[in-house]
């Protein structure tokens, strides 16, 4: 197929037709959007994170734990908290089903990059502060060292998670630089 | 009245299989944008004052939907390449499927290699709708439009087997 004019006059006959049922079988409209269930989780983690910034340190302290690192863990949870929360707004913003289609990109972009940053950066500190707890309250090195070993493995595995989506995210700006 | 939407569905499921298509990599992620499509239908219809007509609604849901979608894993084993989609998955004509079902298969290659918003563009284009409306739903200039359409038509010419 040559010509683009002739794509188009061929496209409405070919395009339009109904495709088979069986491709619909299986398709539930009850299950929620992705956007939904990324709105969800956004406020669990806000909830969760609110009551660790109190619980956490406070057990921390019974435990005679350092005051730094009660400081250090309250005020991760904190970040945690108010970040969780500013991805929960913005993900309010997003309405696929009266925005343009460049508009709810360049939203769904920022969110899953501001999301991506807090992990790389929130990530690496729960995991030096796990070390930390386990270090304090572990007689046993077998103990902090599994801790620690779990923690890097998952961090590697989301890495790869994350470079996938990067990817996608870097495709998006580039084709909203140019709309 | 909100409308009824399994007859929403099944008016429109052309509409939307054509539009998911034009965004998959593989069986997998087809099913899951079609998925994905009719979840933001059920869950916007209560929105959709009837200002524009409904498959203008439909088209929008469904192009915001397939743009916006960011794939966290990449293809499955069991998942096979759109390349080679069995006849009837793409809405076939009733006459010669075959020959139909290998130019609807190369018209979808060719326009799958371009960008989200250039394929938005170019599908809506080849639906017929206007330069205004174009814009409109996509979200750029009509000029950005008349520039994307002339970009798409160059890459795809070139593109020729």
């Amino acid at each position: 197929m040559t010509d683009f004019e002739d794509m188009k006059s061929k496209w409405q006959a070919l395009s339009n037709a109904q495709p088979s049922d069986n491709i619909w079988k299986g398709l539930d409209a009850h299950k929620k959007s992705h956007l939904y269930k990324l709105r969800r989780t956004f406020i669990l983690l806000t909830i969760l994170s609110a009551v660790c910034c109190v619980v956490v340190p406070a057990n921390m302290l019974g435990l005679g734990m350092p005051l730094w690192i009660v400081i250090v863990t309250c005020v991760y949870f904190g970040a945690c908290m108010m970040g969780n929360l500013k991805l929960k707004f913005a993900s309010e913003d997003v309405d696929i089903a009266s925005s343009s289609a460049a508009d709810v990109m360049a939203r769904v972009e920022r969110i899953m990059r501001w999301r991506m940053y807090m992990k790389w950066i929130l990530l690496p500190v729960a995991i030096a502060i796990i070390g930390m707890i386990l270090y304090y309250v572990s007689s046993d090195p077998g103990a902090v060292t599994g801790g620690v070993t779990g923690g890097v493995i998952g961090f590697a595995i989301g890495y790869r998670i994350d470079q996938r989506i990067k990817r996608q995210l870097r495709s998006i700006a580039r084709d909203l630089e140019s709309a | 009245m909100k409308p009824d939407f399994d007859s929403i569905v099944a008016e429109h499921s052309g509409l939307i299989n054509k539009v998911c298509y034009m965004y998959a990599e593989d069986s997998h992620h087809l099913q899951d944008l079609r998925q994905e499509v009719l979840t933001n239908i059920w869950e916007g219809l209560g929105s959709y004052k009837g200002d524009s007509k409904l498959s203008t609604w439909i088209y929008r849901v469904a192009i915001n939907t397939c743009v916006s979608y960011i794939r966290r894993y990449g293809s499955r084993p069991d998942s096979y390449s759109l390349d080679t989609v069995p006849p009837g998955e793409l809405g076939s004509a009733t006459q010669g499927e075959m020959t139909t079902d290998a130019m609807l298969a190369e018209m979808y290659s060719m326009i799958s290699r371009l960008s989200r918003i250039d394929k938005a563009v170019v599908l809506l284009w080849l639906d017929q709708y206007s330069y205004d409306d174009i814009a409109s739903l996509v979200g750029i200039t009509k000029a950005n439009v008349a520039v994307r359409l002339h970009r798409a038509k160059q890459r795809l010419a070139n593109s020729e087997i």
